[in-house]
């Protein structure tokens, strides 16, 4: 009767993991580019703030590995995964591990405040952000510094991310990658009681309306 | 496994340190030559930006066309560029005053020359168009590209 695996990402939280993903990569690469491509920059940038509101809900009302209550970073618990990993254990757990939802933390955090500050932001030429106006020229000027020193410290949240993964995914056989294209991991490290039944879709259609909403608001 | 970390933090967090933005600078005495230049050249680029505002918005229709105000800036604007080549002519590499000029623009002198003159003749294009509506959109679009290409090479990125 036992299943071989559990479900524990819904489908809104895979589609936005990889979406994300690939956002994150054109954005860092239209920046760097040069300004011939800020058009595209800015367009992702909106993109990036819907997709960043839509997970921002669903950390509060999508089903429970999403939900940002099921996995805060406890200092306990941050210890022994640290300890763990300098042991060279593996450390699964049915939904974020304690140091990677600390990074989850940190990434959301930071492509929010990056996505935020490009907002305000101009090139002193031909673009500038949706909501220059509301600041000064020396609050964007301050921002803009913020910008680029953000971008630059995402790329390496980033790699690190990737880094860990393929650490785990290599060197301990858990397959991360897999649950995060199917939302399953084996039964063995899932209980029953850890499993989601599957998407909330009504709250999903709520949130991606919402965050549809506040990027309207905020470029239209 | 305690080495691979140690390296993976450091990989984490030394490249941090190097990418504080600001100017060029080790704050030695200041170079009052230097300095002069460096204010000339923002009072330059600050009238470019004042002049091409108005244009540009009215090239992305943020803003009505206005033909006389588009003609004023654009002629300006053709009168402004030039002064780059001497705004720019003083080198203040390691001068210690605070610029986003990057040093590369003293290491290709003829690269930078060559931005600044293609910016001139797209102002020239510009003031010559500005009363024609259609025509002086796309050639304050095309100035726009010229002022970024510039800054894209040689000027410190922190937009």
């Amino acid at each position: 009767m036992t299943p071989s695996t559990r479900l524990v990402w819904d489908l809104p939280l895979r589609l936005f993991h990889w979406l994300l993903a690939v956002s994150v990569l054109a954005s860092w690469l239209t920046g760097e580019l040069g300004s011939e491509l800020r058009p595209v920059h800015m367009a992702l940038g909106y993109w990036m703030v819907g997709l960043l509101s839509f997970r921002f809900l669903w950390g509060v009302i999508g089903s429970r590995h999403a939900r940002f209550a099921s996995f805060l970073p406890r200092p306990r618990a941050l210890l022994g995964h640290a300890r763990s990993l300098l042991r060279g254990e593996a450390y699964p757990t049915a939904g974020h591990d304690p140091l990677g939802s600390l990074m989850v933390y940190a990434i959301l955090l930071m492509l929010a405040l990056q996505a935020g500050s490009g907002l305000f932001i101009e090139d002193d030429i031909m673009h500038a952000g949706p909501l220059r106006e509301l600041v000064t020229a020396a609050t964007a000027e301050v921002l803009s510094d913020v910008h680029h020193t953000i971008g630059e410290l995402v790329v390496w949240l980033a790699g690190l991310h990737v880094v860990a993964v393929l650490y785990y995914v290599f060197r301990h056989r858990l397959p991360l990658i897999r649950a995060m294209i199917t939302g399953r991991k084996d039964a063995s490290l899932v209980t029953a009681g850890d499993a989601i039944s599957g998407t909330p879709w009504r709250r999903a259609i709520v949130a991606v309306a919402l965050a549809a909403a506040i990027v309207f608001a905020i470029v239209a | 496994m305690k080495p691979i970390l140690i390296a993976l933090l450091a990989a984490a967090i030394l490249p941090l340190s190097g990418c504080a933005p600001g100017g060029s600078g080790d704050a030695g005495p200041v170079d009052e030559k230097a300095a002069a230049a460096v204010k000339e050249r923002k009072a330059v680029l600050t009238l470019m930006k004042s002049n091409f505002v108005p244009p540009i918005l009215m090239a992305q229709d943020k803003i009505p066309y206005d033909a006389a105000q588009a003609q004023k800036n654009a002629t300006r604007l053709a009168f402004l560029i030039p002064m780059l080549e001497d705004a720019f002519a003083t080198d203040t590499r390691g001068s210690g005053v605070e610029t986003e000029a990057l040093d590369v623009i003293w290491e290709k002198p003829d690269e930078f020359a060559g931005k600044i003159a293609s910016a001139v003749e797209a102002a020239r294009q510009l003031a010559a168009v500005a009363g024609d509506e259609d025509a002086m959109k796309a050639a304050a679009g095309n100035l726009g590209k010229k002022c970024g290409s510039c800054h894209d090479d040689f000027r410190v990125d922190d937009d």
